[in-house]
């Protein structure tokens, strides 16, 4: 058992799972400044939706990882361990092969738009939540810990906006990126007129509150 | 025992963290239950009715093991999300059912409801083959007894090795595990999706 990453929320342990030689075990940690009572039941709950949300997002035909066993009461999800790179560490050390970095965004745009037809939101859209599978290169979302079903365009567009802001701050030349997912995922969103009008909205309002400060 | 497929049972997973307030060491977090549960598949069963009656009786003749209807089964995966859930049911003091062995069967289906549950996934009058689940004597070894007593109760053919999706129904699979409106319909996706409802059912 190692521990690969030690969040604010949650500790990411590998270990192994019977027949699985690699597995994934998230551990969501208790807040110590919350009531604990109150503390469980939120984590719990937290926790299972996490859990269901991966699920329904699988079924509608994205990549993530596959769940294995939920354990609500001490807060773990057992997960299928990916293998393969986060996003973030692909479009770094792809600097200059447009064509690649191009094909990738596409992908993550075609995934994004069927997740939101499907009503499932994110809620934590940056390229360290999203995978490279190793081999097949499929995109992997991962991190469904802020995710919820809703099928209000509103929450659709919040979705693209915080994912337009990692971008951002995260890769140079961010817009190139930004506009490979959002022409694939326009073509595929249910309602993408209405979703762009909220994007739009959004981005206005994100920039109010940037000037306003 | 190169008939018999292994089904591992992994203990459940304890972070040791030394600066928790929990005394619990790793150790002490080791599984209570078989490590280890090993997979029988009889066919051209042609006793199933008599195997059924015994089971729903409590039978003190039948040994410990669950009996499950191979159509509904794709992987051996599958049987171990299945155990895994119900010990840690078990543990947890949240079983819905009576017994571990009734527990696993529970778990496997997607159903909230233990009378359908049992009679999709357990014994029917005229299943022709049956997988027997055993559970793992206490150092994980290969309880004998047991399926000698197997061999004699299950009128049929103990048959070797095999791919599990052989014997799979998988229109039936799919209705039961309401699969049907998967986007993916790969063997691997539609895997994925049947551990992941048995990890998640019941939890709101
Ligand atoms: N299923 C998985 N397969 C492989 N690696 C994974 C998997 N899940 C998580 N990881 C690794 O662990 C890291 C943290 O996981 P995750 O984002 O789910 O936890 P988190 O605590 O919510 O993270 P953060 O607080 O940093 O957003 C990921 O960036 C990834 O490198």
């Amino acid at each position: 058992m190692t521990l690969l990453s030690q969040g604010a929320e949650a500790r990411v342990f590998k270990t192994s799972f019977g027949l699985k030689e690699v597995c994934i075990v998230k551990e969501r940690f208790r807040k110590t400044y919350r009531h604990p009572v109150l503390d469980e039941k939120l984590s719990k709950r937290r926790t299972i939706l996490e859990a269901r949300c991966l699920v329904r997002a699988k079924k509608c035909g994205i990549d993530a990882p596959a769940v294995y066993l939920v354990d609500p009461v001490k807060s773990l999800i057992y997960m299928e361990f990916v293998e393969g790179e986060t996003m973030k560490a692909f479009f770094n050390r792809e600097l200059n092969d447009h064509a690649k970095r191009n094909e990738i965004s596409t992908k993550i745009g075609t995934s994004l738009a069927k997740l939101h037809n499907a009503d499932v939101v994110h809620g934590d859209l940056t390229t360290s939540n999203m995978m490279l599978r190793a081999g097949t290169e499929s995109v992997v979302f991962i991190d469904f810990g802020l995710s919820f079903v809703s099928n209000l365009t509103e929450d659709k567009a919040v979705d693209l906006y915080v994912l337009e802001r990692a971008l951002a701050s995260t890769h140079p030349q961010s817009h190139v990126l930004l506009d490979a997912i959002l022409a694939s995922y326009f073509k595929d969103v249910k309602d993408s007129k209405q979703v762009l009008k909220k994007l739009e909205d959004v981005r206005l309002r994100g920039r109010k509150r940037d000037q306003t400060g | 025992m190169e008939n018999i497929t292994q089904i591992p049972v992994p203990s459940l997973f304890n972070p040791y963290d030394p600066n928790a307030a929990s005394t619990e060491t790793p150790a002490e977090a080791k599984n209570g239950h078989p490590s280890v549960f090993y997979a029988l598949l009889f066919q051209n069963v042609s006793n199933a009715k008599e195997l059924k009656a015994k089971v729903i009786a409590g039978d003190p003749e039948l040994p410990q093991c669950v009996m499950v209807n191979p159509a509904l089964v794709l992987s051996s995966f599958q049987l171990q999300t299945a155990c895994s859930r119900a010990y840690m049911n078990q543990a947890q003091n949240n079983m819905k059912t009576k017994t571990i062995l009734s527990e696993i069967l529970f778990s496997l289906s997607p159903s909230l409801n233990i009378a359908e549950s049992m009679k999709l996934f357990g014994l029917s009058d005229n299943s022709n083959s049956i997988f027997v689940l055993v559970p793992s004597a206490d150092d994980a070894s290969v309880d004998e007894t047991t399926i000698n007593k197997l061999k004699n109760l299950v009128q049929g053919d103990l048959s070797p090795a095999h791919s599990f999706s052989d014997l799979t129904d998988l229109k039936l699979l799919k209705k039961v595990y309401k699969l049907n409106d998967a986007v993916d319909q790969s063997n691997t996706v539609l895997e994925d999706l049947i551990v992941g409802g048995i990890a998640t059912k019941g939890f709101l």
